[in-house]
């Protein structure tokens, strides 16, 4: 499919017209959109037939909520990635309790966060003013506020997760998200 | 990387500093169950938190948007279509007509009583209601107007099956002058917006249904078979208000 602007004005426009039920609207914002959504799912589920469910589930909950967006709360592209990410935890959070009532094996299948962040490292090369800021980061505060982000985890999972006291891992979040807003506020 | 001043308190939501972070981390979804609740119970009431939590979802979208775009197979949009499209089973259109013309003279019949008994009601702020039935002239949508006229309400209960590529387009007639306002949902609720110029009418409009393609023009001349029509009826001690 060719794809069409993210310019929010744009998106609002076919927003408008998916709640009038047009589906060629949804076509195009399917255009303009699903490769930036289909990126956030696949981080969060780490599985692609996963994240083509999620995928078909947003644009489902998009067309019959799009009388619910409003403009003068979100622009159109943090209403739909935030369906995204609700929608990927949501089938996480499920997908963890489904594998914990089944068997221990949960356990044995987290991968190496370490790993984890070194590969999403590269994947924000893409942005210079993004990769600026998360320079001003440490490491671990980068570190926990990914791992919060894209797999859900409360402050509890992540300090067992990295093998940190409890404290030590709401220090690096809230430094983190101090150091995140100043250094993003001038940008956005 | 470790930090000499940990952390072991929650945070303290009566200083602003601290209640603007605590709207990052409930964005981050990192927050406690009990600090959540509490955020939710402060937010719930204050403007100023709901828009810092906004601004979060903003800035820490900066985390989706710099991952690489990855596009998706080409069937999964087929998928997608086939999910929003109407089925076409049990349709019959020259049924759901014959059915609509039925329902009409009822519906004549019923103002009549009404005019012989007015009800005892400002009809200007009253919620107005119309009901469109199915073939089975069973209730398919409702169809509601806001209390500033300035939008329709559809709340879908049972939609009426439409062929392939076809879909029920929800007309208003002022006059000599029609307004296309929306397409029936196949389910939920959906808000459709009424023209200006209606607005002041809106209670006294005629509510048009027809069955057209999904993307004909909205040119009343071309208008799809009418399969419901009929007019808003004022419903009595309504409390509701959007």
């Amino acid at each position: 499919m060719k794809s069409e602007t993210l310019e929010p004005t744009h998106l609002k426009e076919l927003l408008t017209r998916c709640q009038q039920q047009d589906p060629k609207a949804l076509k195009s914002l399917y255009k303009a959109t699903s490769s930036h959504l289909f990126a956030v799912l696949l981080r969060i589920l780490r599985n692609e037939s996963h994240a083509e469910d999620c995928l078909q589930q947003v644009f489902l909950k998009v067309w019959n909520n799009a009388g619910q967006y409003n403009p003068d709360i979100a622009r159109p592209m943090t209403w739909m990635n935030t369906i995204a990410r609700n929608q990927a935890l949501d089938w996480l959070r499920r997908y963890k309790n489904d594998q914990l009532n089944d068997s221990d094996d949960v356990l044995l299948q987290q991968a190496d966060p370490a790993r984890q962040t070194d590969s999403l490292a590269q994947q924000w090369q893409n942005s210079d003013k993004v990769h600026h800021c998360l320079k001003e980061l440490k490491d671990a505060q980068r570190q926990c506020i990914e791992l919060a982000y894209f797999e859900g985890h409360s402050h509890q999972e992540l300090s067992e997760r990295l093998d940190q006291p409890l404290g030590t891992v709401k220090t690096w979040i809230r430094r983190g998200l101090e150091r995140l807003k100043s250094c993003l506020t001038p940008i956005i | 990387m470790s930090d000499p001043h940990h952390i072991t308190e929650p945070y303290d939501l009566t200083l602003p500093e601290q209640r603007h972070l605590a709207a990052g981390e409930y964005v981050l979804n990192t927050l406690s169950p009990k600090e959540k609740a509490s955020f939710e119970a402060l937010m719930a009431f204050s403007p100023d938190l709901q828009a810092d939590v906004q601004q979060w979802r903003e800035q820490l979208q900066v985390l989706d948007t710099s991952l690489k775009p990855v596009q998706p197979p080409a069937h999964l949009w087929k998928k997608i279509e086939q999910q929003i499209k109407p089925s076409k089973a049990g349709f019959s259109l020259k049924f759901w007509q014959l059915s609509a013309m039925v329902s009409f003279s009822f519906s004549l019949a019923l103002a009549t009583v009404l005019l012989i008994k007015p009800p005892m009601m400002n009809a200007d702020t009253a919620d107005h209601l119309y009901v469109v039935n199915s073939p089975e002239q069973k209730p398919a949508w409702l169809v509601n107007t806001s209390m500033d006229r300035s939008h329709l309400m559809v709340q879908t209960v049972k939609p009426a099956s439409l062929p392939d590529g076809k879909v029920c387009k929800l007309w208003l007639k002022v006059g000599d002058q029609y307004a296309m306002v929306g397409v029936l949902p196949h389910s939920g609720l959906s808000k459709l917006s009424v023209p200006q110029w209606m607005q002041n009418q809106l209670v006294n409009a005629q509510i048009i249904v027809s069955v057209d393609p999904m993307d004909s023009d909205n040119n009343p001349d071309e208008m799809g078979p009418v399969v419901n029509k009929g007019g808003f009826t004022p419903l009595e001690g309504s409390l509701r208000r959007f």
